[in-house]
C-alpha cells in the first residue's frame, strides 16, 4: 500500500491531466476523491509493505520505498492536507479551464512528496525531491502569464535546485563514507561515520540542500517571491509539506549524522538567524500571504533549530510543532485565499470587519489564530511549551529563550494580524458587498481550524499515534512530557503570556513597524542579489555566445581549421620526428596530372569567374581520376569521373540564377591566404610523414583474403562496400536520399508560396 | 622527387585554396572550396594508404585473392563512400545556396548574417 499511495497520485495526476476536457464537466464537489483514496492508502499502509526494487545492483543503488513512524507521521500530513486542498483549490477555480492542470499538478506534487516521505534510500529520496523542486516551480509559475509569477518560479528553482545538487553531491559523499546509501544500514554505522575525516563535507552539504528547500536565511528570500503561486498552492507547498521536506530530511538524518561535527551548530545557528529575519519582517508586511509567508520562515527556523538541539524533548517538540504549523498555517493560508477571492485584495491596511460578512471563514481564522498565538489547550500552546522546556531543559541552549521568545511574539502578532484584524477590526472600506466563500472553499480551512483544537484533546491519540512512533525513528530517548492541553502554572507559562502582551503591542504599532520596516530598503534584499547573480550569469553566457557564436560562417571555419592545426602541431610537437625519405620514383607522365591539379586549384581559387572556378573544379576532379587510374583504383576513377561531370552541372544549373560575383571589399584577404598556405603546407607535411613513416600492415589484407571465399566477389573494392561494411554503405545511401528529400521540400515549398500568390 | 613528395604537395594546395575560398565572402566560392577540400581529403586517405602503382585489389579468374602487390581495398573503398556523400552534400548545399540568394537577394555571407534578426 506504500508504493500504492505513491504510484496512485501519478495516476490520478496523469489522467486528470491527460483528460482535461472530460474532466472539466465533473463537479467542484467531487475534487477531493483522488486525494481521498490517497489518503486512505497512506491509513492502511503497513510498515511490511515496504517496496524494495534493485535499481542499478552494480554500483548498490537501490529503490526503496518503505515506511517508518516519521515517514507516516509526514505522509499523514500531506495526505490529510492534500484531500482539503486539492477541495478547496477546485473551489478556488471553479469554473476556469485552470482548475483541471491545478489538481493535477498538485496531485502530482503530492506524489512526490509522499515518495520523498517513504524513502528509505538516499538515492531514492533525491530523485522525490527533485520532482517536488520541479512542481514547485511549475506551480509558483502557474500562472504563466504573469512575468512576475514566472520570475519567481525560476528563483524559486534556481535555489532549491543549486540546494538540490549540493544535497547530491552530500549524499554521494556520505555513501562513500557509511557504503551503502541505505538509511537502516547508514545508521547503524552512525559511530564511524561521525569520526571519519571527511564527514564535515557530507554534513555541510546536506545542510545546504536543506536550508536551500526549508527557506533558511540567507536562502529564505525565495519563499515570499512564492507567494505568487496560486492561494492553495501557498497553503500546501509553500506552508505545509514542501518547505518541510528540508527539516523532514535534517530529522530523517539526525540518527546518523546527529553526533557529526557542524551537524547541530550549524542547525541552531541557521534556524535561530531565520528565526529572527523572518519574524521580523513578517511583522512589516501589509500583504496577507506575505505575512503568512514570513512568518512560515520564522517556523522553519524554529523547526531547524530544535532539531539542531537534538535531545528527546526538542525532537519530540519538533514533531509537535511540524503538526500544529501544518494545521494553523495552512488554515490561515485558505482563509488568507477565501478573503482574497471574496473581498478582492490581500492588504491588510484595506480589510476589517469582514466577520459579519464572512462568518464561517471568521470563525477559522480565529481559531486558526489562537492556535497560532499559543491559547491553552491549542496544538500551537502544546508545541510553544514544549519547545520552551526542552531549550530550559539544557544549560548550553538556554540563550536560545530569546530567539524562541522572539519566535513566539512574532507569531502571536502574524496571529492577531490575520486571525482577528481582518474580521473584527476597524473597517477601512465598504464591505456590503462581501459574502461567504463557497462551502467547499470554507471547508478546508475549518477543518485544520478545528484538527488544531481536537488534537491535544485527544493528547493520548496524538502522542501515542502519530509523535511517539515518529520519535521512536529519530531517537532512542523519550520525552519528559508528552503532548497535553494543558502543562500548569509555570515559567514557561509566564513567557508565554509576556510574549502575548508583547505580541499585542506590536499589533497596536503595527502601521509604524511598517512605515518603520518601508524606510530599511537600503539593505540588500537577498531577491535583488539574487536577480543580480542571475543577471551577471546571463550576460557573462551572452557575450560568450557573441564571441563564439557571431553568425559570420567564416569565423567559424577559421576557428574550427586553426584548431585542427593547434592539435596537429600539438600531437607533434611532443612526440617530433622527420620523414624518412624515400617511396616510389615519379614518372614523367603521372606529372602531369597532378602538375594540372595543382594549377587548376589556384585557378578556382583566384578567378572571379564562377564559370571559370567551377571548370577548374571539374579539371581537379578529372586529375585526381587520372591519380585513382594510375594507382589501381579503377573504381575510385570510375565515381570520380562520373560525380564531377555532375557536379560541374549542377553549379553551372545554379550559377545560371545567381547574379555574377563581383569582387566584394575584403581587409582579410591577405591574412586568411597566408593562414590557409599555412595550413597547407602543414597539411602537405602530415600527407608525407604518413606515406614514409607509417609502417604499412594493411588493414584491408583481412579484407582482400575473404573477399572472395566468404564475399562471393573477386572485386575487394565491391564486396566491402556491399558486404562487408554493407551499413555503412546503407548509411551513405540514407544521407543522399535525406539530401534529396531536403532539396525537393525547398523547392516544393518555393512553388507553393509562387501558387498561393 | 618521388610519387609521395609530388602528392603530398597536391594534397597541401587543394588544403590550401579549399580553405582560402572557404573563408571568402561569397558563397559561391565558399561551396567551390568545400568541393576542394573533399577532394584534398580523399587525396589524403589515398596516399595515406600505401601506393602500388597499377594493381588494382581484383582477384583475377580463378584466384582466390588479388595479388599480394595490390593496391589497398578499404581506402578505396572509405574514399568512395566519401566522394558520394560530398556529392549528396554539395547538391543540398547548392540548393539552398539557391534558394537563399532567391530570398535575401544577396550573395554576400555578411550581408546575410547582418539581415538575420536578432535573437
Amino acid at each position: 500500500m506504500i508504493a500504492a499511495a505513491v504510484g496512485l497520485c501519478f495516476l490520478f495526476a496523469l489522467a486528470i491531466g491527460v483528460g482535461r476536457r472530460s474532466f472539466a464537466r465533473v463537479p467542484d464537489q467531487l475534487a477531493w476523491l483522488p486525494g481521498a483514496a490517497v489518503l486512505a492508502a497512506v491509513i492502511v499502509a503497513r510498515e511490511e509493505d515496504a517496496l524494495r526494487l534493485s535499481w542499478l545492483p552494480e554500483l548498490g543503488l537501490q529503490f526503496v520505498l518503505r515506511m517508518d513512524g516519521l515517514g507516516r507521521l509526514f505522509a499523514l500530513i500531506i495526505a490529510c492536507i492534500g484531500v482539503l486542498i486539492q477541495a478547496y483549490a477546485a473551489g478556488y477555480f471553479s469554473g476556469k479551464p485552470d482548475r483541471e492542470r491545478l489538481l493535477s499538478l498538485l496531485l502530482f506534487f503530492e506524489g512526490s512528496m509522499l515518495g520523498l516521505a517513504f524513502s528509505g534510500d538516499l538515492l531514492t529520496l533525491f530523485a522525490f525531491w527533485e520532482l517536488t523542486s520541479v512542481s514547485s516551480f511549475l506551480l509558483i509559475g502557474f500562472d504563466s502569464q504573469s512575468a512576475e509569477a514566472r520570475k519567481s518560479a525560476q528563483q524559486a528553482l534556481t535555489i532549491t535546485a543549486a540546494g538540490g545538487l549540493a544535497l547530491l553531491a552530500g549524499i554521494l559523499v556520505l555513501g562513500q563514507i557509511g557504503g551503502s546509501f541505505d538509511l537502516g544500514v547508514l545508521a547503524s554505522r552512525a559511530e564511524t561515520i561521525a569520526r571519519h575525516p571527511s564527514i564535515g563535507w557530507a554534513v555541510a552539504l546536506i545542510l545546504l540542500g536543506c536550508f536551500t528547500k526549508s527557506a533558511q536565511f540567507p536562502f529564505h528570500f525565495w519563499l515570499p517571491g512564492a507567494m505568487a503561486a496560486p492561494t492553495p498552492v501557498s497553503a500546501y507547498l509553500h506552508s505545509a509539506t514542501m518547505v518541510k521536506a528540508g527539516v523532514f530530511l535534517a530529522a530523517l538524518l539526525t540518527p546518523v549524522l546527529g553526533s557529526a561535527p557542524l551537524w547541530s551548530e550549524s542547525l541552531i545557528g541557521f534556524g535561530a538567524a531565520t528565526v529572527v529575519v523572518g519574524g521580523i519582517a513578517a511583522l512589516l508586511q501589509t500583504d496577507l500571504k506575505l505575512i503568512l509567508a514570513y512568518s512560515t520562515v520564522q517556523a522553519l527556523g524554529s523547526l531547524c533549530l530544535l532539531i539542531g538541539v537534538g535531545t528527546p524533548n526538542a525532537l519530540h517538540a519538533a514533531l509537535a510543532l511540524l503538526c500544529a504549523h501544518a494545521l494553523y498555517k495552512g488554515a490561515l493560508f485558505t482563509v488568507a485565499g477565501c478573503v482574497d477571492k471574496q473581498a478582492g485584495t490581500r492588504e491588510i491596511t484595506r480589510l476589517g470587519a469582514l466577520a459579519r460578512r464572512m462568518p464561517v471563514t471568521a470563525l477559522a481564522g480565529l481559531l486558526a489564530g489562537l492556535s497560532l498565538i499559543g491559547a491553552v489547550a491549542f496544538a500551537g500552546f502544546t508545541s510553544k511549551e514544549l519547545a520552551f522546556k526542552s531549550i530550559l531543559a539544557s544549560p548550553d541552549t538556554r540563550w536560545l529563550v530569546a530567539v524562541m521568545l522572539l519566535s513566539a511574539l512574532s507569531g502571536g502578532g502574524v496571529a492577531i494580524l490575520v486571525g482577528y484584524e481582518v474580521f473584527w477590526g476597524k473597517a477601512s472600506g465598504p464591505t456590503e458587498h462581501v459574502r461567504e466563500a463557497k462551502p467547499i472553499m470554507v471547508a478546508a480551512p475549518l477543518v485544520l481550524a478545528v484538527a488544531g483544537l481536537a488534537l491535544p484533546l485527544m493528547a493520548g491519540l496524538w502522542e501515542r499515534g502519530l509523535i511517539q512512533p515518529a520519535l521512536a525513528s529519530i531517537t532512542q530517548g523519550q520525552p519528559d512530557k508528552p503532548v497535553q492541553p494543558w502543562y500548569g502554572v509555570d515559567l514557561v507559562l509566564g513567557l508565554s503570556l509576556a510574549s502575548w502582551a508583547i505580541a499585542f503591542l506590536v499589533y497596536r504599532r503595527h502601521a509604524d513597524l511598517v512605515h518603520w520596516g518601508r524606510a530599511q530598503r537600503a539593505f540588500p534584499s537577498g531577491t535583488v542579489l539574487h536577480a543580480g547573480v542571475w543577471t551577471g550569469i546571463l550576460a557573462f553566457a551572452a557575450s560568450i555566445t557573441r564571441l563564439v557564436q557571431n553568425g559570420r560562417l567564416r569565423w567559424y571555419a577559421l576557428a574550427t581549421s586553426a584548431a585542427v592545426v593547434a592539435l596537429m602541431v600539438l600531437q607533434y610537437a611532443a612526440a617530433p620526428g622527420v620523414p624518412r625519405v624515400g617511396g616510389t620514383g615519379l614518372q614523367a607522365f603521372e606529372a602531369l596530372p597532378l602538375l594540372a591539379v595543382m594549377v587548376a586549384a589556384v585557378l578556382a581559387a583566384a578567378s572571379w569567374n564562377s564559370l571559370a572556378a567551377v571548370a577548374s573544379l571539374g579539371i581537379v576532379g578529372w586529375g585526381l581520376a587520372a591519380v585513382y587510374v594510375d594507382f589501381g583504383a579503377p573504381d575510385l576513377a570510375l565515381t570520380q569521373l562520373v560525380v564531377e561531370a555532375l557536379t560541374v552541372v549542377l553549379f553551372v544549373f545554379v550559377l545560371r540564377r545567381l547574379p555574377q560575383p563581383r569582387p566584394k571589399p575584403d581587409r582579410w584577404r591577405l591574412p586568411h591566404a597566408l593562414f590557409a598556405g599555412m595550413v597547407g603546407c602543414l597539411m602537405a607535411f602530415l600527407a608525407f610523414a604518413v606515406t614514409t613513416t607509417l609502417p604499412h600492415e594493411k588493414v584491408a589484407d583481412w579484407h582482400a583474403a575473404m573477399s572472395v571465399p566468404e564475399g562471393q566477389g573477386r572485386n575487394v573494392v565491391n564486396v566491402i562496400l556491399v558486404d562487408f561494411r554493407a551499413l555503412d554503405t546503407l548509411g551513405e545511401i540514407t544521407v543522399l536520399a535525406v539530401a534529396a528529400v531536403g532539396v525537393a521540400a525547398m523547392y516544393r515549398s518555393k512553388l507553393r508560396r509562387e501558387a498561393d500568390r | 622527387m618521388t610519387v609521395e613528395a609530388l602528392l603530398s604537395v597536391a594534397v597541401g594546395v587543394l588544403f590550401a585554396t579549399g580553405l582560402y575560398l572557404m573563408l571568402r565572402r561569397t558563397i559561391v566560392r565558399l561551396l567551390i572550396g568545400l568541393s576542394l577540400i573533399g577532394n584534398a581529403a580523399n587525396l589524403l586517405i589515398f596516399v595515406a594508404a600505401s601506393l602500388r602503382r597499377g594493381v588494382p585489389p581484383i582477384a583475377p579468374e580463378g584466384a582466390a585473392a588479388p595479388p599480394p602487390e595490390a593496391a589497398d581495398p578499404l581506402a578505396q573503398a572509405l574514399i568512395l563512400t566519401a566522394i558520394v556523400i560530398s556529392f549528396g552534400v554539395l547538391g543540398f548545399a547548392l540548393a539552398l545556396t539557391d534558394r537563399t540568394v532567391q530570398a535575401t537577394g544577396t550573395d554576400d555571407l555578411d550581408q546575410m548574417t547582418e539581415e538575420e534578426p536578432e535573437p
